[in-house]
C-alpha cells in the first residue's frame, strides 16, 4: 500500500512523459524508495543517485537523496541535496518544512566535532521523520479504521467461535393441571 | 476500551439456561440430532405423573441442537416421561423420548436424540420403541404427523403385540368380578381407558378424556 502511495506521489511529481530517461529514473526511484522503507539505505543512496543522474532537474531525487545521505551519516552531502531540492520546488510546497528542519539538524551536526564516521542523524537526535508520503499512521482517520477493523474482526471470530457450541434456545413449555402449553 | 468491548460482545453472545426465567421445578431439555439440521416445530408430549399434555414450541426454523425448558406443577418427586417430534414444514423429521424424574424447585438436565420415524400406524397403540419413540414401559397413540402421544406408563409392563394393539399388562393380582379398573390396573389394557372386570379381563372399555384415576385398594378406579 505504501508503495502503491509514494509511486502515485512520485509519479505526480514525475509527469509522465515518453522519455525514457525519466522512465528509467522513476524506476530508480521505486527501487530507492522501496529500499529507503526497507533500512537499506546504501542501496537507496545509490538508487536515488542514478535517477538524480537521468533526471538533473527533477525535485524529487533531491530529497530522497538527502534523507539517505542523513540517515547514512553523510549530513554534509546532504545539506547540498536539501539545498537542490529547495531551489526547484514552490516556497510553499509541504516537504519544504521538512528539508528545512533536516538542514538545520545537519548544520548543528556539521558544527560539532565528528564522533563517529558513521554517525547516523537518526542514531544522535531521534527517529527521522519518514517521508511524509509513507505516514499513513499518522492519517486522522487510520487508528479509528484499524480500531473497526480490530472489534470487526473480533465479533466475526467470537461468533463463530460461539455459534458452534451454542445451542438455539425454544421458548419454555408449561405443564399444569390443564395440560401442557 | 478494547476489553470492555470484547467482554460485551461474548456476554452478549453467551448462552443461558433455558430454565433462567423458571422458578419451580424445571426440566433443561437439550434436542439433538445425527440425522436433522433444522426444524420449525418442536412437539413435546409430556407424561408427568399421572397427568398427560402435547405442546409446541417454535422460533422460526433453527438448526439443531436447540434447547428449550419444561415447566412442571405437581408434588413431591414426579415422574416424567417425554416425546419429542422434531418436524418442519408440518412433516415429522424425527422423535425421540426421554425419562427423568423432577423434584420440587429442582432443575434437571434432559437430552433426546431425535431419530427418524417409525412406521407405526396412525391411532394404534404402540409400547415406546415398538414402530415409535419412547419409553419401553410406557404405552402411546402413534399420531400420524406428530408426536407420539403417551397414554399412561404401565405400572407392570407394556406388552407388546404384532397383530394386535400394544397394552399394559395388569401385574399378577387379579381384577375383582365386576369392578372397574383403568388399563394396567390388575387388568390389561389402556390406562386412559376404564374398564369393567369380567372373567378377570377388561370389558366394556371407556375411554378417559381427562385420564384415569387408579383409586385406593376397595375403591373402582375413575375417570378424572
Amino acid at each position: 500500500m505504501r508503495v502503491f502511495v509514494v509511486a502515485i506521489v512520485v509519479a505526480l511529481q514525475l509527469p509522465a512523459h515518453a522519455d525514457p530517461a525519466e522512465d528509467a529514473a522513476l524506476l530508480h526511484l521505486d527501487r530507492g524508495i522501496a529500499a529507503f522503507n526497507a533500512k537499506d539505505f546504501s542501496t537507496a543512496e545509490r538508487e536515488f543517485a542514478a535517477a538524480h543522474q537521468l533526471v538533473p532537474d527533477k525535485a524529487n531525487p533531491y530529497r530522497w537523496l538527502a534523507l539517505s545521505e542523513i540517515q547514512l551519516g553523510n549530513c554534509k552531502s546532504a545539506v547540498g541535496h536539501i539545498d537542490g531540492f529547495i531551489a526547484r520546488v514552490p516556497p510553499a510546497d509541504t516537504r519544504v518544512a521538512e528539508m528545512t528542519r533536516w538542514r538545520e539538524f545537519c548544520r548543528r551536526e556539521l558544527a560539532q566535532p565528528a564522533q563517529s564516521p558513521q554517525l547516523t542523524g537518526t542514531q544522535a537526535l531521534a527517529q527521522p521523520s519518514p517521508p511524509e508520503d509513507t505516514q499513513l499512521r499518522q492519517r486522522w482517520w487510520f487508528w479509528p479504521v484499524i480500531g473497526v477493523a480490530a472489534l470487526t474482526i473480533t465479533g466475526v471470530t467470537v461468533y463463530a467461535v460461539t455459534r458452534g457450541d451454542e445451542a438455539t434456545m425454544l421458548p419454555p413449555i408449561r405443564c399444569d393441571a390443564t395440560g401442557c402449553r | 476500551m478494547m476489553r470492555l468491548a470484547l467482554l460485551a460482545l461474548l456476554t452478549a453472545c453467551g448462552g443461558s439456561d433455558p430454565c433462567d426465567a423458571i422458578t419451580g421445578r424445571c426440566i433443561a431439555l437439550q434436542v439433538e440430532s445425527a440425522t436433522v439440521d433444522r426444524i420449525d416445530q418442536l412437539e413435546l408430549d409430556v407424561l408427568y405423573g399421572d397427568r398427560h399434555g402435547t405442546a409446541t414450541t417454535s422460533d422460526g426454523v433453527v438448526e439443531l441442537p436447540l434447547t428449550t425448558a419444561i415447566e412442571v406443577q405437581g408434588s413431591g418427586s414426579l415422574p416424567v416421561g417425554i416425546v419429542a417430534a422434531g418436524k418442519l414444514a408440518g412433516v415429522v423429521l424425527g422423535t425421540g423420548a426421554a425419562q427423568t424424574t423432577s423434584e420440587p424447585g429442582a432443575r434437571v438436565d434432559v437430552t433426546i436424540e431425535l431419530a427418524p420415524t417409525g412406521d407405526c400406524e396412525a391411532g394404534g397403540y404402540y409400547c415406546g420403541g415398538d414402530k415409535l419413540a419412547g419409553d419401553a414401559d410406557t404405552l402411546y397413540q402413534c399420531n400420524g404427523g406428530g408426536v407420539p402421544l403417551a397414554r399412561g406408563r404401565c405400572m407392570h409392563g407394556c406388552t407388546v403385540r404384532p397383530t394386535l394393539d400394544d397394552q399394559c399388562e395388569g401385574g399378577s393380582a387379579a381384577c375383582i368380578e365386576g369392578g372397574y379398573y383403568c388399563g394396567g390396573d390388575k387388568l390389561a389394557g389402556d390406562p386412559q381407558s376404564r374398564y369393567r372386570c369380567t372373567g378377570g379381563v377388561g370389558a366394556d372399555r371407556m375411554i378417559c378424556p381427562d385420564g384415569c384415576v387408579v383409586a385406593p385398594p376397595g375403591e373402582d378406579d375413575y375417570c378424572r
